[in-house]
Parts: C-alpha cells; sequence; structure tokens
C-alpha cells in the first residue's frame, strides 16, 4: 500500500512541475500566436505522449522479464532521480539560478513577437498595427508558429514525465497508478492556470523537484536491488528508509553548501 | 519527397540519440558511471545485501557530494 501511494505521488509531483513549465510556453504562444494554434499544439502533444507511454509502457511489462526490466528502470530512475535531487540541492543552496517562470515567459513572448513583427514586416510593408495583433491572438485561424512552439513545449517537458510513469509503472507494476497520478496532475495544473488566467510562478517548483528526485532516487536503488535479488531489511518498507536517508543527507549536503556560498 | 522524408528521418534519429545522450549523461556523466558500477555490483555480487546496500549507498550520496562540490567549484 505504501509503495503505491508513492508512486502516484511521484508521478503526481513530477508531472505537476513539468506541466508548470510547460503551461508557461503554452502561455506565451497563445498570448503571441493566437489561442486556438496553442491549444490544439499542446492537445496533438498530449495525445503523442499518451500514445508512447501506453505503447511502450504496455510492451515493457509484457516482453521484458520482471528482474531484468527491474534494474534497467531502477538504473534509469537513479540517473534521473540524482539529477534532478543535484539542480535542486544546488538552487535551494544558492548556487545555481531559481527556475523563474516570469523571466521564462518574459523571454519566449519577446522571442515569439519578434518573429510576428519581422513576419509582419515583410508581408504588410512594416505596418503592424495594434488591430492586427488582436485580431490575431481571437482570431480562429492557425498559425503554424503558435501550434510547433507549443507542442514542443508541452512534448519535451512531458517526455521526461513519460519516463518516470513508463519506469516507475513497469517496475512496480501499478501502471495504471503511475499514469493516474501524472493525469492528475495535468489536469489539475491545466484547470488552476486556466482560472488564473497567467502562468504558475509561485508554484514552489525546486521544492518539488526536490521531493521527486529524492522519491525517484530510493525507488531506483530499491528496483536495481529487488531485480538483483537482494533482500532489503523491512522488504517494501525499506523504500520508507531510503527516502529517509536521501532527506536527510540532502538537508545536510544544502546546509553545508550554503555555509560554503558565505 | 524522397529527399526530403530521409532529411526528416535523419533529422528524427539524431533527435532521438539527442534525447537519450541528454538524459543518460547530459551535465552529469558521474550518474550514468555511478550507475552502470552499481548495476554490476549487486549483478555480479549477489551474496551478501549486508555489504552491497551499505556499499551501494555510500556509493550514491559520495557521487552527488563530488557532483555538487564540483558544480559548486564551477560557479
Amino acid at each position: 500500500m505504501t509503495s503505491e501511494l508513492l508512486v502516484v505521488l511521484a508521478s503526481f509531483i513530477a508531472c505537476s512541475v513539468e506541466m508548470v513549465e510547460a503551461w508557461t510556453i503554452v502561455f506565451a504562444a497563445g498570448r503571441t500566436r493566437g489561442w486556438r494554434s496553442a491549444i490544439e499544439g499542446s492537445i496533438a502533444a498530449f495525445l503523442v505522449l499518451v500514445l508512447i507511454v501506453g505503447i511502450v509502457g504496455t510492451s515493457l511489462i509484457h516482453l521484458i522479464p520482471i528482474d531484468a526490466l527491474r534494474i534497467t528502470v531502477g538504473a534509469l530512475l537513479m540517473i534521473l532521480g540524482l539529477s534532478w535531487l543535484r539542480k535542486a540541492i544546488l538552487r535551494s543552496s544558492g548556487h545555481k539560478a531559481m527556475h523563474d517562470e516570469d523571466l521564462i515567459y518574459e523571454k519566449k513572448v519577446k522571442e515569439l513577437s519578434g518573429i510576428a513583427k519581422a513576419r509582419t514586416s515583410a508581408m504588410d510593408g512594416d505596418k503592424i498595427s495594434v488591430v492586427g495583433k488582436v485580431k490575431r491572438i481571437y482570431s480562429t485561424d492557425r498559425d503554424s508558429l503558435g501550434f510547433v512552439v507549443a507542442f514542443k513545449g508541452v512534448f519535451l517537458e512531458g517526455l521526461e514525465v513519460a519516463m518516470i510513469v513508463i519506469t516507475l509503472g513497469s517496475s512496480s507494476h501499478h501502471f495504471i497508478l503511475a499514469a493516474t497520478g501524472a493525469l492528475f496532475a495535468a489536469v489539475a495544473v491545466t484547470c488552476a492556470a486556466t482560472l488564473l488566467a497567467r502562468q504558475l510562478s509561485e508554484v514552489p517548483e525546486n521544492k518539488m523537484k526536490m521531493v521527486v528526485g529524492i522519491l525517484l532516487t530510493s525507488f531506483g536503488i530499491f528496483w536495481v536491488g529487488e531485480g538483483a535479488k537482494i533482500g532489503w531489511p523491512g522488504s517494501d518498507l525499506s523504500i520508507l528508509w531510503l527516502i529517509a536517508l536521501f532527506s536527510a543527507v540532502s538537508f545536510i549536503y544544502t546546509a553545508i553548501l550554503k555555509n560554503m556560498l558565505v | 519527397m524522397g529527399k526530403d522524408f530521409l532529411s526528416w528521418l535523419k533529422n528524427l534519429s539524431l533527435g532521438f540519440l539527442k534525447f537519450w545522450y541528454d538524459f543518460l549523461i547530459g551535465d552529469t556523466p558521474e550518474f550514468f558511471v555511478l550507475t552502470i558500477g552499481i548495476v554490476l555490483l549487486v549483478v555480479m555480487v549477489k551474496t551478501s545485501s549486508l555489504f552491497i546496500i551499505p556499499a551501494v549507498l555510500v556509493a550514491s550520496l559520495g557521487v552527488l557530494w563530488l557532483s555538487l562540490y564540483h558544480a559548486r567549484i564551477k560557479q
């Protein structure tokens, strides 16, 4: 029961973090290139990701022997978890700049507006009116740039979540649970962003990233051991002490690095 | 048409390889080496969990610290 809950929690938080980042790009594309293309691009990317998770996830479970799968998947989770944890500790201790959604949004808007300006100038001989911009944003016409930017944003941010859902789900044989956790996060973040009508810069992304890093690393080490038939003390419950150990060490590492900054 | 398709296929393959390179190695090759080492260790030495578990944990936490310390120096 504990490991099932942790699988859902890990995929939920990981998906929330990546969805916040994806939403910033979609929001910038929608504001500058029109909402229709941005929404269509996002939905298309989401469907491709669901297809990848469905095909790869189910075939992994059915085709690869469970022990080999657990070792491979555990190794992937360890690599992913440790790199998330490293980034989160460096950010918490002040050695790396925090992920700033507002800044990313402004950059993206500037970039997309610049392309739009250049295109309109070439077409209309430098006549860019505010009415024209407003028309484009609220028009029902498709904009290929808006579509591609939103598609790439959602697809690239979502690919990591897809990997997490596939690896967590297939190693624990709780594929549906892992996918449900991610789906809940996708719906929750989309609802929150739509209701607030802006990018979600207040979400404590770094803390969430640290939690996911700790969970993935602990799961990774646990599954590698399970695949190699190591007898973990406390069986499935050893995930809990692994999480406690990595949490404590992350806290200590952050404190030491903070002190080094002074 | 054939040339376009080949170029698209080439870009797709390169993108696929780049994704896996970034995912597995990227700017932290130490974690990749660590994971391969741990996998080899647990697969080859199955005998005593009393020895393997502490070794795996010390290796992971040690490499994580070295990676953090190195990143700190680079700042």
